[in-house]
């Protein structure tokens, strides 16, 4: 059953005098269990080898490749394309990012800013003795804390963030996520009052208008919003 | 730039020992060729291996030492393999206190759990994410830290001036440029090489074998690089890899029938040549989770269980999953002693990029997070006691600059006409069939001529897709770290651990030594 696909993907280099934003187009046979990303190597192999993507993993681990499919951000390799039935791919850059080539855009920094902007490292004065044994810690708590951890920092739940486009300085979903993670890690000796600090603004917790897009589209399927609602309430608590 | 030490590689070892270099106060960067999520540390998902004796008493220190020495196949260091065993436990501990969100037992104690070459459950985790769980936390110190970060910038070779280190130059990747780093001492934890297997590996696509190649142009000796652990479990015709884990929680290698024909828990090279037979025999090999309990499914393997079905459609509390070996781990590296000191002084060359014996012939499985832990750390102390006696920096010969930027040069000029991912393509599947999992005389000569060929066409390839100049930089260190692989899988005429030769199928005594290999030698 196999198709001839359309990718068109935005080629444009804002490093470049001479690059003008354009839709580029290729056509090439579908294979079986073919991902976005497989299809973009081929292309890249065959037809393109200027087409910029960014890629590490192709696994869904490392959260490099979130890109704009027909409208709705995604991994591209974790996309099949043979779930699109029209056999169309429209390709952009997320947006809401710097970009640095095609479908390339600068996750890295931004993701930078957000970390040290709600410190999201333990805090605790404890110092680390290697000689006893660690602090015992709940597994459904561990396993709570781990769920968090599965964020990738793919900027998925940013790009599809309606406050993102209101307010350019949103902490995004990501962000708040993070803070959700470290409420509930015992090893951090931070109270709600120290979060307040951080994000208990409207480029914070308040800002989000619960749109629920981020976590539609979040790849590890994440609980964003019921995290965010919970840390909503718990700082709304504080005002 | 100048620095007292420069960390290159930002994988657990890199950043493990550039926080340590941070908290004992020296003036540290850590460069990257790509991301610092771009590491093979960031792809591990099945754990980390420390004996705390959480599970059962048997898992001791001395347990882990002798497995260890075991899988390591009459070749382990037992120097460093004791180092390593002994500092394991605390080295994991550290990852707590920096914010690893390992799983935990009902009383609160860390998990462990049973994996490959082990008989006793030591592994911890973090559900099937452990590698993540753990970069993410260490990557979050760093940045508390300020550690400066210099990313897109990939080590061209290293500069030297009386046998001492006093640098590396580095490519820009943004402006094409050749900048110039000086250091005091530098560490050295760029990865191994298991992604020239292009198509047929499990690593991310920047483990190039530059450390390696690196070394080799340094005139340092690359030891062991025929020992090339494959992962027996990859799903079949994707590059995803399903953890030892899902073995370790019960799952069984069944052919069609749904029958057994290997023991699941032995050593990976073991595992891997079992199925390799069956595949040879055209026979489809299959992993078998359906009789994993559900709530093991839907927790410690859920990541493997969402994966198979957006990837296959298949459920594998009722499907089989289809597999295949796919390569992995690279034991071999620059030669190094135990701590991971090179012959050029101040130069260490730590992790998967070096080899201190730790591994010897094959790696058991969950070892290589905790080694990159435990040496990344003494590495980084050891570094800074040479940095403080060498006082001054030690003086760039620019005669070495120079020779590099005619290479850059040389390379932007090919970069014009060569098409590199074709060509890494090519590369894959030539080190897959004839340096693969059974290997034999006449399949290493081809492989030898075929990269020959390969290198040669290069000059004058006249293909009108263009690369870019680092990529070409990558299939440079390929090209030689490929050849010096297949010349010393020659050179060890009998199989031991992970090197496998059809010609020489027993092992020999007379073969219990390192295989170490120089730059003449592979260009020879």
């Amino acid at each position: 059953m196999s198709r001839t696909i359309t990718i068109k993907a935005l080629k444009y280099n804002p490093n470049s005098k001479v690059s003008k934003p354009h839709v580029a187009e290729y056509k090439l046979e579908e294979t079986d269990g073919m991902t976005l990303f497989v299809a973009l190597s081929k292309i890249r192999e065959t037809m393109d080898p200027d087409l910029s993507f960014d890629f590490v993993c192709r696994a869904g681990i490392c959260g490099s490749c979130g890109m704009m499919v027909n409208g709705k951000p995604a991994l591209a390799c974790r996309t099949l394309t043979k779930n699109y039935e029209s056999g169309v791919l429209e390709l952009f850059p997320m947006p809401a990012f710097k970009l640095i080539k095609d479908l390339s855009v600068d996750t890295g920094n931004w993701m930078n800013d957000m970390s040290k902007r709600v410190e999201s490292w333990i805090h605790t004065n404890e110092e680390v003795d290697f000689s006893k044994l660690e602090k015992p810690i709940e597994p459904e708590v561990a396993q709570e804390v781990f769920e968090l951890d599965r964020c990738i920092e793919c900027g998925i739940c940013v790009a599809a963030c309606g406050t993102k486009l209101m307010r350019p300085n949103f902490v995004g979903a990501v962000g708040l996520n993070r803070v959700a993670r470290f409420e509930l890690d015992p090893h951090d000796n931070r109270t709600i009052e120290d979060y307040y600090e951080l994000v208990g603004d409207d480029d914070g917790i308040f800002g989000c208008m619960s749109l629920l897009a981020c976590e539609d589209n979040c790849p590890k399927h994440l609980p964003l919003q019921s995290k965010i609602a919970y840390m909503r309430r718990k700082l709304v608590s504080l005002r | 730039m100048k620095y007292d030490i420069i960390v290159i590689g930002s994988g657990i070892t890199g950043m493990r020992a550039a926080i340590e270099a941070k908290e004992l106060g020296a003036n540290v960067v850590l460069i990257t060729k790509s991301t610092p999520v771009a590491n093979n540390s960031y792809m591990a998902k099945g754990g980390i291996n420390a004996a705390f004796g959480n599970m059962q008493d048997e898992d001791n220190i001395f347990n882990h030492t002798k497995e260890t020495l075991k899988s390591s196949g009459g070749l382990g260091n037992e120097e460093a393999i004791r180092i390593f065993c002994e500092q394991a436990p605390a080295a994991v501990r550290e990852l707590v206190g920096y914010g690893v969100g390992f799983s935990t037992l009902a009383n609160g104690r860390i998990a462990q759990r049973p994996f490959g070459g082990s008989r006793f459950k030591r592994t911890v985790y973090a559900a099937d994410e452990t590698g993540p769980a753990i970069m993410k936390a260490l990557y979050e110190v760093v940045k508390k830290y300020e550690i400066d970060i210099i990313k897109n910038h990939m080590a061209i070779n290293f500069l030297t001036r009386n046998s001492t280190i006093s640098g590396v130059t580095l490519f820009d990747e943004e402006s094409e440029k050749v900048v110039v780093c000086e250091g005091k001492s530098v560490i050295l934890a760029s990865g191994g090489f298991a992604s020239l297997y292009k198509n047929f590996t499990s690593n991310v696509k920047d483990a190039t074998g530059d450390a390696i190649a690196m070394g080799l142009r340094a005139g340092l000796n690359a030891m062991n690089l025929e020992f090339v652990q494959f992962h027996p479990t990859g799903l079949k015709d994707s590059n995803f890899l399903l953890s030892e884990a899902a073995r370790g929680e019960g799952g069984k290698l069944v052919d069609k029938n749904g029958e057994s024909f290997v023991d699941e828990l032995n050593t990976r090279d073991f595992v891997t040549r079992a199925i390799f037979k069956e595949i040879q025999k055209a026979h489809e090999v299959y992993l078998d989770l359906r009789n994993v309990p559900k709530e093991v499914l839907e927790t410690k393997l859920i990541g493997i269980k969402k994966r198979v079905y957006t990837l296959k459609k298949l459920d594998p509390s009722v499907d089989l999953i289809p597999i295949s070996p796919i390569a992995h781990y690279t034991m071999g590296g620059i030669e190094t002693d135990v701590i991971g000191r090179t012959s050029i002084a101040g130069l260490f060359i730590v992790g998967e990029a070096g080899d201190n014996g730790v591994n010897g012939a094959n790696r058991l499985g969950g070892n290589s997070l905790s080694q990159g832990a435990v040496f990344g750390k003494i590495s980084a102390y050891e570094a800074i006691k040479f940095a403080n006696r060498m006082k001054k920096y030690n003086g760039v010969d620019y005669y070495d600059i120079t020779r590099d930027i005619q290479l850059i040069d040389k390379l932007k000029d090919l970069a014009a006409r060569v098409n590199v991912n074709e060509i890494r393509t090519q590369i894959g599947k030539i080190m897959f069939e004839k340096i693969g999992i059974i290997r034999s005389e006449a399949q290493l000569q081809e492989a030898l001529e075929d990269l020959q060929e390969i290198e040669n066409s290069l000059q004058d390839a006249a293909s009108n897709k263009p690369s870019n100049v680092k990529s070409l930089l990558e299939l440079t260190n390929a090209l030689l770290v490929a050849k010096a692989t297949a010349k010393s899988a020659l050179l060890r005429q009998e199989s031991r651990g992970a090197h496998f030769r059809i010609d020489f199928p027993e092992t020999d005594k007379k073969f219990e030594t390192n295989t170490l290999i120089k730059l003449e030698d592979v260009q020879a």
